[in-house]
């Protein structure tokens, strides 16, 4: 149930950004199939003991993949992150580039390449914009003060 | 003895000041915590690497273990190294580290933990999921009595996770009962929760009003209460875990409850002591008691930790 819980959170995770990913190959756990150890506690445990330490270390038998989640002061939160965490861990490690958190990468690495783009040929348009404002600026400024180099001042001469 | 533990506490305080702000110019995340960590080792703190990050963590604003991390490179405030040091002295003198930040996560909720009140256990978390397995897939209203609510951990974390359920929490403890209803303010859970005062065995119910019979009851045998560690005898109310000496001074009364106020299909899920699974059978036959227990359930530690009562 656990594990049910976790693959359907880390699969719609990446819909909430509404961008188009194949889930088809998203593998699923079974809880038969997963070692979780937890950090021992001595003696009788329960409420004769008062230990911090929730953190919980799973690993998925069938492909030795394994995870450590210490994010919670909650075991039951740290179980439940292991898992997501371990189903990510196994998607990309089983469908590599083709895994949810690949493809979402690649989305933004796609997205972030063509904002680039798209600020570089802006500010090639206004550089080009200013440029053309220049040249227009210095054929004015040539006619206003055009000198006949052929002409001789009179006073020269006398 | 009063006077020489004073002034144990004042020379270990003087100790401290000199050895842990000698070095105050290295006032980053990460120098703090390696010393903390080696002042707890050389004083024989239990997890003293993880007590240190809790701590760290605390003062930095994060209520995770490892929210220290984010702050590994800054430097603490003067403020915020006095606050570390008054949650250091705290722990030298065994305060837990729950009561130290005032604060503890118990499943989906953050729960206010200060002494004596008993602090949850991570055990006890999969007692609630027992309750919510017991009760999923049914849409109808349920109502849940819990005895010894404590800081409010189970009636609260039913009440957010669950659907359409109504607790009554039954507390002997005046400061554990103001403490269950001050989380469940906070939580916006205290529409569905009415906590009364007072103990099992004064408890008038004669209507067979409940689904289920919820509880963490003291269950520590005498003999085990003995050898607790200081975080426990020192500072948490040592009713919460006190059972008698076989234990069963609190779960009895509360089978003997659950024959007038639980209806006729209800269940009791109980948190025990290991040995209750094999010694409470024969105590309820000797009572002639309508309740057996249906089944037992390990907890993560693998030790049977949890049963499940009916009528016979």
């Amino acid at each position: 149930m656990i594990s049910v819980l976790a693959r359907r959170a880390v699969q719609c995770g990446q819909f909430a950004r509404g961008i188009r990913i194949d889930r088809s190959l998203f593998p699923s756990i079974n809880e038969e199939d997963l070692e979780e150890k937890y950090v021992k506690g001595g003696g009788p445990g329960g409420q004769a003991v008062n230990k911090t330490s929730n953190a919980v270390f799973l690993k998925h038998q069938p492909s030795g993949i394994w995870v450590k989640c210490h994010d919670s002061r909650s075991l039951e939160s740290n179980r439940k992150q292991a898992r997501k965490l371990l189903l990510t861990k196994l998607d990309n490690h089983i469908n590599g580039e083709n895994s949810i958190e690949n493809q979402v990468k690649k989305f933004e690495s796609l997205k972030k390449a063509k904002s680039k783009e798209k600020t570089r040929a802006k500010y090639e348009k206004k550089r080009e914009e200013k440029e053309s404002n220049t040249d227009d600026t210095d054929k004015v400024m040539t006619d206003s003060v055009k000198i006949d180099t052929n002409v001789v001042p009179k006073e020269a001469n006398d | 003895m009063a006077l020489c533990r004073q002034r144990a506490q004042i020379a270990v305080r003087h100790v401290f000041h000199r050895n842990f702000c000698s070095k105050v110019e290295d006032g980053s995340v990460l120098g703090l915590l390696q010393r903390t960590k080696n002042k707890f080792e050389t004083l024989c703190i239990p997890e003293p690497e993880l007590s240190a990050k809790h701590i760290l963590s605390h003062v930095v604003g994060s209520s995770q273990p490892n929210g220290y991390l984010k702050y590994s490179e800054k430097s603490l405030s003067e403020d915020q190294i006095k606050h570390l040091e008054q949650m250091v002295t705290c722990r030298i003198a065994r305060v837990p580290v729950q009561y130290i930040l005032g604060a503890w996560d118990f499943r989906e909720i953050s729960l206010q933990v200060h002494p004596p009140v008993f602090i949850p256990r991570p055990e006890t978390e999969q007692l609630v999921q027992l309750v919510l397995d017991h009760l999923s897939g049914s849409s109808e209203h349920h109502r849940i009595l819990e005895v010894g609510p404590g800081s409010g951990n189970i009636c609260l974390s039913l009440l957010k996770e669950g659907e359409n359920i109504q607790v009554e929490a039954l507390e002997r403890s005046k400061l554990a009962a103001d403490l269950t209803r001050k989380n469940a303010d906070a939580l916006g859970l205290q529409s569905r929760l009415n906590v009364i005062e007072g103990k099992v065995e004064d408890y008038q119910e004669d209507k067979a009003r409940f689904d289920v019979i919820v509880s963490n009851p003291p269950y520590v045998l005498r003999k085990d209460l003995m050898s607790l560690q200081p975080e426990i005898s020192l500072y948490e109310d040592l009713r919460a875990l006190d059972g008698g000496a076989d234990g069963l001074e609190v779960v009895l009364p509360i089978i003997k409850l659950a024959e007038k106020c639980l209806k006729e299909q209800g269940r009791i899920f109980l948190e025990v002591d290991p040995c209750h699974p094999h010694i409470l059978p024969p105590r309820l036959k000797e009572i002639g008691s309508a309740f057996h227990i249906e089944r037992t359930i390990k907890d993560f530690q693998d030790k049977d930790r949890f049963i499940e009562l009916c009528r016979k």
